[in-house]
């Protein structure tokens, strides 16, 4: 009882099953990339429809320096994502060790956490932005009741930055707290039960044993969560579309005014490759002082 | 484990308050009249006027805006994991050369770290080239190409739990390469199909940088349906509201069902 | 016509060689065991035969014909492995069939080769169950099953028994030989186990950093290893050996003293440096044995008993009858008769005189 010789379609297999991603990497996101580094060394003009491309690297340099947002841009990003992550990984540390805990409807409160993560971010800034209106939002109601504020909170340049950022945080603990809760269900049971039996208290427990095995997660669930971070656009957008003034202007929210209000292409691609090289470099040196850690 | 001390008991139950509340909250408000928002009460009659206004008024694009959405998450989640699975496994399983298998993950690194912002510039310019621009083809292709990353990676783990003995014995059952991997891999992956599928989705349904700048009225998803509530120059705040609950709904029916795929495809993940 | 001729086979993963220069006939319907220590190419060599991994040099001939380039579902065999791989997501009765349907056979006749199949094995109850809702042992005769369902010219075996309790396992040996008494097809057999080798093979292929160091029937294997390392691999528990050099008068001289007897036949290498090999079962108490020893331990086993006993050589492993009982601490003596001791060469490590 003999078998077909293999045919054309399954020798050719390995070809053909990884082809068409690669096709759609390449033209998709490999070639616009390129595409960036050749705008970015470029000025655009259009004049009558028709688009005019002159090679003038010095042109878009020179915005560097005439630009009056982009230095609140990046500082309110590095504040943005440093004191978001900072928050979220502590916070949602913290809800993983403790609803691992819990006896009862264990699953109904992973359910209910995790519900942040599916609403549309645009959805987010506008419950939000409900919510923190000044004349009828929950949180005024709230101060109302002790007699204090209102308190301008999207509006105002000393609270609109933090108010971003309790959304943000509200966001995304649930993000965090689901990668390290699955880690901590993962932890070997039999480890934990070796140490308490060892005499260790639940708090000594925590300290000495889960932490440490839950380092590898950790570091995941951080570089996962600063790359997103850095990318934060819609729910600001929709609270403050990066005022007032300048004081949530982040640097997604800067480069879109570029691109798309100021129309000005080429600057636009420039600031989008510093902006590339900024968040791979500090998410390679962030890995690296991970890595490093751990050998420790 | 042990129980929860004093202080960890109201840890939790202020977490739970603080999720659950903003929802609780905007679905009061979008049973409210306009006016009863602006006086903050707390006892009202409720009134569907928001959600009809949203849904069937004459301004409202909000359906078209659904419509779009459906189709193209459903489209761009079966393409993704369709070009996604083939790609994982061809990396998973055959003996690519190091600099095709480390290129293509590296890349798929770093371009998950671009910001999507960055990219919708060169779309924008060459979907105009290519008459793209304001088709849905056109967020299709993007939205495909933005979650590629992350159905690689996920499928990637799931081939690398099933084990190799098993393919093994389905070749010498008789099955040529196709074989082996449609009747016996795939199957074993389900439960990866769908937590990929569950998160294309719903990053799909969700997105809206790139929504917002590549299509106009007609090719508009829901996000961009949502945002547009915001930003006219009355704001309809009870329409806001309505419009960000069923926005959300179907994510989270989603979600729902795929939520033990979900969990168990980020566990593979992050925990190796 | 041999069944398989494996010929100057070789295999080498990247840089490191893990098997020089394989040469193995089998003949139709024998069964063959292949043993040796974990990592000495046993799978390896199993799965070049599969076509699930490919020779870096040589033949494959199965049935007459060239196999290298043909892909494993092409050869006509069967495979049992240790995991014993079931398909997770199809119920047992779709486990079995699977090639049959594969190769769009009538529905009549998988039905039939089924029936066979589950009822040899007994299977019959179990054929709605899905894989995981089986016990292990079950689990491992679905993978038999799967195996003789399809009647393949050749079987192959990967430690097939070793994920199973001891009991089970001596069950299934005899099983797996008495279907294979029945089936009568070719069969080749891996295992590190010494004890399944020699209780179930026609030949035994005793293998070796990669490469084949003997290949005989059970009992030549245990009367005659052709090498050191088949005489301490094959017999449990293992030979006694002891270092020395061969005498004018035909004796060994140990480094310790000890004096041993050899035949006559030994004549011829006298100078020489040797390595003897005494098995337990061959060394017997007496007032004046040329070995000195003092009882360590002694294991009463039911049917026998083993003592072992310290000696200038190290630890010697002697069989007594089950009701001895030597007093642990007491001096004995050892002794042993001529044609009972194996004697290689130091060097080359291999036997000496038959
Ligand atoms: N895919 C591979 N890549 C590199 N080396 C391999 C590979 N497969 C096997 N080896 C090496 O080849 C040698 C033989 O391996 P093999 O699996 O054949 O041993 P074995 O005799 O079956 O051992 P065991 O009894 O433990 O199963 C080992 O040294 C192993 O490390
Ligand atoms: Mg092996």
């Amino acid at each position: 009882m003999r078998h077909q010789p293999a045919g054309l379609i399954d020798r050719t297999f390995p070809y053909w099953s990884l082809l068409p991603a690669v096709v759609v990497f390449i033209v998709l996101s490999l070639y616009p990339l390129l595409n960036l580094l050749m705008m970015s060394v470029s000025t655009y003009r259009f004049e009558g429809g028709v688009e005019h491309t002159t090679f003038d690297p010095m042109a878009n340099l020179r915005y560097f320096g005439e630009d009056p947002g982009l230095r609140p841009a990046i500082v309110n990003t590095l504040i943005f994502v440093f004191v978001a992550v900072s928050l979220e990984l502590a916070i949602g540390l913290a809800l993983a060790i403790t609803v691992s805990r819990v006896s009862r409807y264990k699953g109904l409160i992973r359910t209910l956490i995790i519900l942040p993560i599916l609403v549309p971010p645009v959805a987010i800034g506008s419950m939000w932005r409900l919510m923190y209106n000044y004349d009828f939002g929950v949180f005024n109601q709230f101060l109302s009741v002790f007699g204090l504020g209102p308190v301008n909170w999207l509006g105002d340049g000393r609270f609109a930055l933090a108010s971003v950022i309790m959304v943000d945080v509200w966001h995304w603990v649930p993000f965090i707290f689901l990668i390290l809760f699955a880690a901590v269900e993962g932890l070997p049971s039999d480890v934990v039960e070796a140490a308490r039996i060892d005499g260790a208290r639940q708090a000594q427990v925590t300290r000495y044993i889960v932490l440490p095995l839950l380092r590898p997660a950790i570091a995941v669930a951080f570089t996962f969560r600063a790359i997103l971070a850095f990318k934060t656009f819609d729910e600001v957008f929709l609270l403050t579309s990066g005022g007032p003034g300048t004081a949530t202007e982040l640097i997604s929210l800067h480069l879109y005014k570029v691109f798309f209000a100021q129309n000005n292409l080429g600057y636009g691609a420039m600031l989008s490759v510093t902006v590339i090289l900024m968040v791979v470099s500090f998410l390679l040196v962030s890995r690296r002082a991970t890595q490093g850690g751990k050998e420790a | 484990m042990g129980r929860l001390s004093l202080f960890q008991r109201i840890f939790l139950a202020g977490t739970l308050a603080m999720v659950v509340g903003p929802f609780l909250w905007i679905l009061m408000n979008s049973f409210k009249y306009q006016i009863d928002i602006y006086q903050g009460t707390w006892i009202f009659e409720p009134t569907l006027t928001s959600y009809m206004d949203v849904l069937f008024s004459r301004r409202s694009q909000f359906t078209n805006n659904l419509w779009n959405s459906v189709v193209v998450a459903s489209i761009s989640t079966i393409v993704a994991l369709t070009l996604g699975t083939l790609c994982a496994y061809s990396l998973h399983r055959f003996r690519w050369s190091k600099w095709v298998s480390g290129g293509i993950l590296a890349w798929l690194l770093l371009f998950h770290m671009i910001p999507v912002i960055t990219l919708v510039g060169p779309w924008y310019l060459i979907f105009r080239h290519l008459g793209l621009y304001d088709t849905l083809t056109g967020l299709v292709l993007t939205h495909v190409t933005i979650n590629l990353p992350m159905t690689i990676w996920l499928m990637m783990a799931f081939f690398a739990e099933v084990p190799k003995e098993m393919e093994e014995a389905a070749q010498v059952d008789g099955c040529t390469r196709v074989q082996a991997f449609t009747l016996v891999v795939l199957p074993v992956v389900v439960p990866g199909l769908i937590a990929a599928g569950v998160l294309s989705f719903v990053f799909s349904w969700n997105e809206f940088a790139i929504a917002l700048n590549l299509t106009s009225r007609a090719t508009a998803t829901v996000p961009v349906g949502v945002a547009k509530f915001a930003q006219d120059f009355e704001i309809q705040h009870s329409q806001m509201a309505a419009a960000s609950i069923v926005a959300t709904i179907p994510a989270i029916l989603i979600m729902f069902f795929g939520q033990r795929f979900v969990v168990r495809g980020l566990t593979l993940g992050s925990v190796k | 016509m041999a069944a398989v001729d494996i010929r100057n086979v070789a295999k080498s993963f990247g840089a490191l060689s893990v098997m020089n220069d394989v040469n193995l006939s089998i003949e139709q319907g024998e069964f063959i065991v292949l043993v040796g220590p974990s990592g000495c190419g046993k799978s390896t060599l199993l799965r070049i035969i599969a076509g699930l991994e490919e020779a870096s040099r040589g033949d494959i001939v199965i049935a007459g014909q060239r196999v290298n380039d043909l892909e494993p579902r092409e050869r006509d065999i069967a495979m049992v492995f240790q995991s014993y791989a079931l398909y997770p997501h199809m119920r047992v009765e779709a486990n079995l069939d699977f090639n049959m349907r594969l190769r769009k056979r009538p529905k009549p006749e998988i039905e039939a080769s089924v029936k066979t199949a589950a009822g040899v094995l007994g299977l019959d109850t179990l054929l709605e169950r899905f894989p995981r809702q089986l016990s292990g042992g079950q689990r491992q005769r679905v993978a038999m099953g799967r195996a003789i369902v399809r009647r393949p010219q050749l079987f192959l075996f990967d430690e097939p028994l070793s994920n199973l309790d001891a009991k089970l396992r001596v069950q299934m040996r005899a099983e797996i030989r008495k279907l294979h008494l029945e089936i009568g097809a070719t069969s080749i057999y891996v295992t590190h186990d010494q004890v399944e080798a020699m209780t179930m093979a026609d030949r035994i292929v005793v293998m070796n950093k990669g490469n084949v160091e003997q290949v005989g029937s059970p009992l030549e294997l245990y009367d005659k290893p052709s090498t050191l390392f088949v005489a301490e691999f094959i017999g449990s528990p293992s030979m006694n050996f002891y270092r020395g050099t061969v005498g004018p008068d035909c004796k060994i001289r140990t480094r310790a003293g000890a004096v041993l007897p050899l035949s006559p036949a030994c004549r011829a290498l006298a100078g020489q440096e040797v390595v003897a090999g005494i098995r337990p079962e061959h060394l017997s108490i007496t007032d004046e044995g040329p070995i000195a020893t003092q009882v360590v331990l002694v294991e009463h086993l039911g049917p026998e008993t083993f003592a072992y006993m310290e000696g200038e050589q190290g630890l010697v492993c002697v069989r007594l009858p089950r009701d001895a009982s030597p007093v642990r601490g007491s001096a004995v003596r050892l002794s042993v008769s001529p044609q009972d001791v194996h004697v290689f060469d130091s060097e080359t490590q291999r036997r000496l005189i038959d």
